[in-house]
Formats: C-alpha cells, structure tokens, sequence
C-alpha cells in the first residue's frame, strides 16, 4: 500500500467511534419490538454496522469487515421488509456484535486476532440469509431472484446516471489489483485492459461518481500515481488525480458497498423508495466529522435523506469535546482552590467596617456566588449519567431470564441522573449482583407466575433519584420476595445468631452476612454465597448504604443510597488539643457528654463508656495520636460514637467545632499512607486538616489495648 | 531569601556539562542540591502535625491545594537548632513529581559546576550516608557537599513514601 496520506492518526479516532457504535448497535437491538420493527430503528442498527464496515475497511481489518459486511446484507433485507425481523436475527446479531468488540479489542491492543472465532456467527449469519427466501411472500421471491440474477456484470437500472471511467494504474501487486478489481466490480461493469508495459487499465461503467472512484483507487495506490479519466457519453472531459485535494480524499474515504466477499444479496437499486441508499453514505463522515474535514457534496440527489440522516450525526458529535480526565481533576482542584481562598478573603471581610466598604462587601457577595456557581459546573464535568451503567443491564437481562428459563423485562428510571465518574465505575459490579439475583432468586419460573395471577413476564426495575445530596439507586424485582423462614432457617444452617422477635429489616440485613445463600443449588448465575457481603462492602467503600424492603410474594426493592461524588464529604469537625481532625458525618451515631459514672476500665483492655444499654470501648484519640490534651478527666471532653463495619466505638475528643462539607484530598500524592488517617482537607483559613478513618482506628486501638505497653503508634 | 538572588560565581565557565546547585546552610555545613530539582523556596507556616510519624516530619501543609509533607533536615541530621520563625526556609522539591518540602537552617547560594570541580567524597562517615552523596565541592573558602537529594528523599529512611514498612 503506497498511500501518501496517514491514515494511521485516524486509527485510535476508528477504535473509539467503533466501541460506541457497537453499544448503540447492542442498545437498538435490544430496545427493537421484534413483531413490528420500527424502520427508523432498522434503519440506525444498519447503520452503526455500515459505519464499523467503514471504518474497519479503512484500516485493512478484514475480519470485522467481513462481519460487519453480512450483518449489513441481512440488516439491508430486513429494513427494507424483504426479510421479517425474528428473534433469531436479534440474537445472531447481538453474538456478531460481541464478535466485533472481541476483534475491536484485539486490533486496538495489535493482539493476534483469534481467526476462528467469527467463524459459527458467520456461518448463523448466512444460514439467516438464506432463509429470506422462505420468508417472502411472491412478490418479493420474484423481486429477491431478479436481484440474485442481477449480478456484478448486469447493467444497473436505466434510472441511475451512468459514468464511464478509464483508469490507468500504476505497476502494482497482485494483490492489490484483485482487491481493486473486486471494489470497483461492485460499482459496476468492469473490463480489464493490459498495457504493453505490464500496468492495467480498468474501464468501469457505473453509477458512481468521480470522487468515488478516485477514493476507491487512493486506498491502494499514490492517488498521483493513478490516471483516471471520465469518458463521458457526450464529451472527453479529462480529469486527473493529481488535483484532488488531500481533504476531498480524505473525506471520502469510504465509499463501497460491497467488498467482494460475498455474492451480492438483494440490492434494491429504485432510488424511489430506498429510504437509505447505502451507495454513497460516506462512512467516513464519522470519521471526518472528528476532524473537521469538509464533507463532500452529494453527488446523487436519491442520496439526500441518507446524508441528511448522518448530518445530524455529525452535529451531535461537534456537541461534544474529548477531555483528558487529569485535565478536569487540575481545574476541580484549582476551583476547590479558589473556594478555599475565597472563603478567606470573606473571613477577612467580616471584619471591615460594613457601612464604609458596603460596595465592597455587595462585590465580595457577589464574588462568592459566582465562586459557588462555579464549582457546581466544575463538578458538574466530571458527572455522568446513570444510563451508561443502565445501558449495560437489558443484555444482560434478556440472556440471564433466557437461560434460567423465566420471562423478565427491564424497565430503567432516572437514566439522566448523573454520578461521578469515580463512582459511576464502582457502582457497576454492586448493580449487577443485586440484578442478577433478583432475576435469579426474585423472580418465580413463568408458570408459577400465572399461577400467583401474576403476568408471566417479571419485571425488574431499575432506577436512579437524587435526594438532598444523595444519589438513590433502586434496584425492584416483583418476585416472591424475601421469604423470612427460609432465611432463619438457613441463618441457623451458617451458625449465624437469629432469634424470632428480629424485625424483618433486621432478618434481611442476614443476607449481607459473609457466606449466607438461600439458593438451592449453587449455579453459575448465583448461590455460592459470596455475592451480597462483597455488595454492601463495595458500597460502603464508596461511602454508600443498602437497604432491603421485601413484602413476601410482591417483590424485593434493594435501595442504595451513595453521596453524589467521593470528592466531597459532609464531615464533623472535632478538636483535640489544639488539633482539629474530621470525622465523615457517615459514621457518626451520636455525640454525649460523658458522666464519670458511664465510664469504667476493663483490665487491659482499655476503658468501655456505657450508652444507655450498651457498653462501647472507649477510644482516647489524644492518647493514640499522641497529641498534648487539655483534658484532665474523661469528663471534661466530649464523646462521639462512631460505627464502622458494624463495630460501635467511642471517640474521646476535646470539643466538636462543627459540621460542613469538605473537599477530600489524597495524601498519598505527595505522602504516604497514615494509619488512622483516609485523607485531608484544608479547612477554610488554609490550614490543613486530616481525616479520621475510623476503621483503622478502630484497629489500632484494639492493638494497643492488648499491647499494653506502648502508649502511643509506635514507631520502628 | 534574600541571598538567593545572588548573582552566579563569575569564575564559573558556564558550559555543556554544567550543573547549577542550590546550597543551603544545615547548622554550620553547607549543602547543595541540583536546582532542577526546587520547585521553589517559601517560609515555614501553618504545618499539620500528623500523627504517628517520625519526628524530623513536621507534617503536611497546603501548598496551592495540594497537600506535601514537610522535613525538618535540621532535626534528621541533628544539624543546627530547629526553631521556627517566618524566616526559617522551606526548600520545595520536586522528585519525579512528588512534592515535598525540606527545612533547612537557611538557603545562601545558586552556584554552577562543571564536572571537574566536582570531587569524589572522601572516605570519612557523614552525617548522610555517602550513598545519597553526590560529591564535594569547594567554592573559595567554602566546601559544599552535594546531595543526591532524589535518592535521600525517596529512601526508605526518610519514611516519606509508600515503599517502607508499614506501621500498623
């Protein structure tokens, strides 16, 4: 290939636009109504697969073009309603297009691409192609036989302009004639001439344009190189390569239909009623559109509504600008900057005479506001919408009830509803599980259903709320619900202590137990026990509660409350000698002021403060990070309880300062790891302030009681 | 501060192989670091204690949003008296991307080296351990010794990355 143009640079630009066209592919397939499908849809799912034919075409990746080649053939039949949509196509599709991404991987990651594994799905591709036939009422036999006898070298339909074209090519290999050859063939009528010196020259009569063709020859050869002369039916006019702008060829990168692959299928060439004529929808648009190359003209007028279809592509995606994530982690960090000076400047303005320096202060307010308004938007950037978590779950569904043998639909809410990023990703593994088994565990076989008078499809329900600084996931199964017997019983089984006057709540929160499984049978959607313990621990990793609310025989709504980003946090400030530390308010339970008679000291194992019923060890946090206190009893500081991992402790502090949200930095940037210590923050005089983490205080505590000989973290 | 300014030794050929150091004073010694390494020099201020942590840390401050830890050199290497003031200095490194900032006892220098005028350390026990040595160096009257100063800030002794032992 003696391309002068690089189309290398568009390469990662391909494997990007490719990744996305396939989840829209799997989207539209799995949201199409198999009894009625709707043209437009067909019509998008056609295209996501012409555009990765395309692209991959573009880039010499021929095992993805051969796929994407026969989805595109049995798609064409299929929107233009030669062929019926059935429940077989969707699922070969959906296999073909987990083909394609396995293939799109390994070309992005320059693996050795497995040769065979596009093999069964071509071969159930092409076993539905041949099918049509079956399909068809007699009219479209007749019409689908004359398009089978309508082959390469069968002049196209009188309607359609014809150009004749001499191209004389440069010495090129063998290969790369055929490959020309079998492009151009597709076009239309071609003879092929020898020249003395051993160059050929194609004569191709077609329908399409000059730029096509000159695009098909600059793939394989120097467009300089190539001298193609229209012979048109009136006049001689001569045009050659050379003056074609780089852009132009560029930008028409793409134009075949066929690659020569395969047989031509049913080709409907009546511009009339070719809704999107795939002759002549510049695949490369996508990719140019990135680019900003100037999109060729439309050659064909039958090509109008086709072109017009991806203009509004191409508008979509200029709305959107690809951003390093570090890029908007510096600008959130320089605005929390920002916040952060700005509420000095406003401690300082608190001190100003208020009636002398009234504009001043009226700016100052306004400067606030705004610093405000801008962190939000900030923030904002790194917010995404649920739907790309949701948009994982109807496969999934759809595959999990076909193999369990149960009907279930999924129904999402909220999709918009937007998470950071850092969360958005963390949240998927947790979703999944609970999804999973509520289809496996909620929802009741398809019989039993009806049988319950309940319809025979279950429905699991997905969705996400905000809810004062909180992101509400719920995930609702309307199964048979939580069954509270059976999950005593079993308790008692895992040698997990039950008593029979726990609340419901208190029974369902038996399922978080580490080994605890009601099912059955272990299979490999879900049984072995190890699945909702991981769940709540992901979740309360990531600051996050679940809650169960089951009625038996109704359903099942696990509810997942999260904060809306791990970059904020809505902290107690507490203060120990002169030191002020923070404590996410997430683990605070209460804060009392002790009484020299709630307190008593266990032999060596510390001190327990008594909180109504309940004895809690006491925690001095002065003593364990060996800070100067001015406390001299116990009861001259205040007490916090805190519960982390289900563990109660008592926090000795000083005072409480207050409450307010702060912004969590890592100290490990810059530091190390501390124990007892998740991060910092600086608090609003610049100063700053460390962040317990009270589950490794807790561990250190339980250490130092039982090693009664260090006072303090020792040190090696 | 103000010495920081000072102009470069004139009698110092700048060439290719040239290397410019900042030299500060620990207690009575002079050391040098290699200049690229200094993001810049601010004052001692508002240092967070943190707990559990070697004495010689003092803490984590707030540099422009970001949080970098602080040594005292003066009390690692037992060098000069460490009080603090709006004068004491805070040299801010910049190893490979991690900042950190050292107190030293004052900074007095930037001074340009070639090679030859760099010496190969005696062999007589330091303070620092001569694997964090780079050389010596006399100017005039003076001897500064040079620090590797990415090796000594990412050595396990220092305790201030991830790779030492952990203390819980």
């Amino acid at each position: 290939m003696t391309s002068s143009i690089d189309i290398g640079q568009f390469l990662d630009v391909f494997f990007e636009e490719s990744g996305e066209l396939l989840a829209e592919m799997e989207g539209l397939l799995l949201a199409i109504d198999i009894s009625s499908p709707d043209k437009e849809e067909c019509n998008a799912i056609f295209r996501t697969a012409h555009s990765i034919k395309g692209g991959a075409a573009t880039f010499g990746l021929t095992d993805m073009v051969e796929l994407t080649h026969i989805m595109e053939s049995l798609l064409d039949k299929i929107r233009k309603g030669s062929m019926k949509l059935t429940e077989d196509h969707v699922s070969a599709f959906l296999k073909a297009k987990d083909i394609l991404k396995r293939q799109l991987y390994a070309h992005h990651q320059k693996l050795p691409v497995e040769s065979n594994i596009s093999t069964e799905v071509l071969g159930l591709l092409r076993d539905l192609s041949k099918q049509s036939t079956v399909d068809l009422d007699a009219t479209d036999v007749s019409d689908h036989s004359q398009a089978i006898a309508k082959s390469t070298d069968e002049p196209l339909s009188s309607e359609e302009v014809r150009n004749f074209f001499r191209i004389e090519l440069p010495q090129i290999t063998t290969d790369d004639l055929e490959a020309l050859t079998a492009e151009l063939a597709l076009k239309g009528d071609l003879k092929l001439e020898k020249l003395p010196d051993a160059r050929t020259v194609l004569l191709l009569e077609t329908s399409s344009t000059f730029d096509d063709v000159v695009a098909i020859c600059s793939f394989l050869m120097d467009p300089k190189d190539v001298h193609i002369t229209e012979v048109s039916a009136l006049s001689n006019a001569v045009e050659t390569m050379g003056c074609i702008p780089v852009d132009d060829v560029c930008g028409n990168a793409v134009t075949s239909d066929e690659y020569g692959l395969f047989e031509p299928l049913n080709r409907d060439k009546t511009a009339g009623d070719m809704p999107f004529p795939t002759k002549d929808i510049d695949n490369s648009i996508f990719l140019a559109s990135a680019h900003a190359f100037p999109k060729k003209e439309a050659a064909d007028t039958n090509c109008e509504k086709s072109r017009s279809g991806e203009v509004s592509v191409f508008n979509q995606d200029s709305r959107y600008i690809r951003v390093n994530l570090e890029k908007v982690d510096q600008l959130i960090n320089l605005v929390g900057e920002l916040v952060i000076t700005q509420a000095m400047i406003d401690q300082h303005a608190g001190r100003i005479d208020a009636i002398n320096h009234e504009q001043l202060l009226n700016h100052l307010t306004t400067l606030a506001r705004n610093t405000r308004d801008l962190q939000e938007s900030v923030m904002s950037i790194r917010m995404m919408p649920m739907e790309l978590v949701f948009s994982r779950f109807p496969r999934m569904v759809r595959e999990l009830a076909g193999k369990l043998g149960k009907k279930a639909k999924l129904i999402t809410i909220g999709g918009a509803t937007e998470l950071d990023k850092g969360l958005i990703e963390r949240i998927i593994d947790p979703l999944t599980h609970l999804v999973r088994n509520g289809i496996d565990h909620g929802l009741e076989e398809p019989h039993v259903r009806l049988q319950n008078h309940k319809p025979e499809t279950g429905i699991i329900t997905l969705s996400a709320v905000h809810e004062s600084g909180n992101i509400v996931l719920q995930v609702h199964d309307d199964g048979c619900g939580l069954d509270r017997e059976t999950i005593v019983r079993k308790a008692m089984d895992c040698g997990i202590s039950v008593s029979d006057e726990m609340s419901d709540e208190e029974v369902w929160q038996i399922i978080f137990a580490p080994g605890f499984t009601t099912a059955k049978a272990v299979t490999d959607v879900s049984g072995r026990g190890v699945g909702m313990d991981v769940v709540k621990r992901n979740i309360a990793a990531m600051g996050g509660s679940v809650d169960i609310h089951s009625i038996h025989g109704q359903g099942t709504y696990v509810t997942i409350t999260l904060p809306l980003t791990l970059a904020i946090l809505e902290g107690m400030l507490i203060r120990s000698g002169e030191e002020v530390y923070i404590l996410p308010l997430l683990v605070v339970v209460e804060s009392l002021q002790p009484v020299s008679g709630q307190i008593r000291e266990i032999s060596g194992k510390g001190m327990v403060i008594r909180v109504r019923e309940e004895y809690i060890p006491l925690i001095f946090l002065h003593e364990l990070f060996a800070i100067p206190s001015r406390l001299a009893e116990p009861t001259e500081g205040i007490v916090v309880v805190v519960e982390a991992l289900g563990k109660k402790a008592a926090l000795l502090v000083d005072s409480l300062i207050g409450q307010q949200q702060i912004v969590v930095k890592n100290l490990e940037t810059n530091f190390r790891r501390i124990p007892g210590v998740s991060g910092a923050t600086i608090l609003g005089d610049g100063s700053v302030s460390l962040i317990l983490d009270v589950p490794s205080l807790l561990s250190i505590s339980n250490q130092l009681y039982t090693k009664p000989t260090s006072s303090n973290l020792a040190l090696s | 501060m103000s010495e920081f300014v000072r102009p470069i030794d004139e009698d110092v050929e700048e060439g290719e192989d040239c290397q410019e150091f900042l030299t500060f004073m620990l207690g009575n010694e002079e050391y040098g670091i290699d200049i690229l390494k200094v993001q810049e020099i601010r004052g001692y201020d508002n240092v967070t204690r943190i707990p559990g942590v070697p004495d010689y840390i003092k803490g984590v401050t707030n540099l422009r949003g970001l949080i970098i830890p602080i040594v005292d050199m003066r009390i690692k290497f037992k060098l000069g008296v460490s009080s603090y003031d709006h004068l004491t200095a805070v040299i801010i490194l910049n190893i490979n991307g991690r900042l950190a900032g050292i107190v030293v006892s004052g900074v007095s220098d930037v001074i340009t080296l070639n090679p030859n005028q760099i010496q190969s350390l005696p062999n007589y026990s330091t303070i620092l351990k001569s694997e964090y040595l780079f050389g010596l160096c006399s100017i005039g009257d003076r001897m500064v010794i040079l620090i590797n100063v990415d090796k000594l800030m990412t050595s396990p002794e220092m305790a201030l990355t991830e790779n030492d032992e952990d203390m819980v």
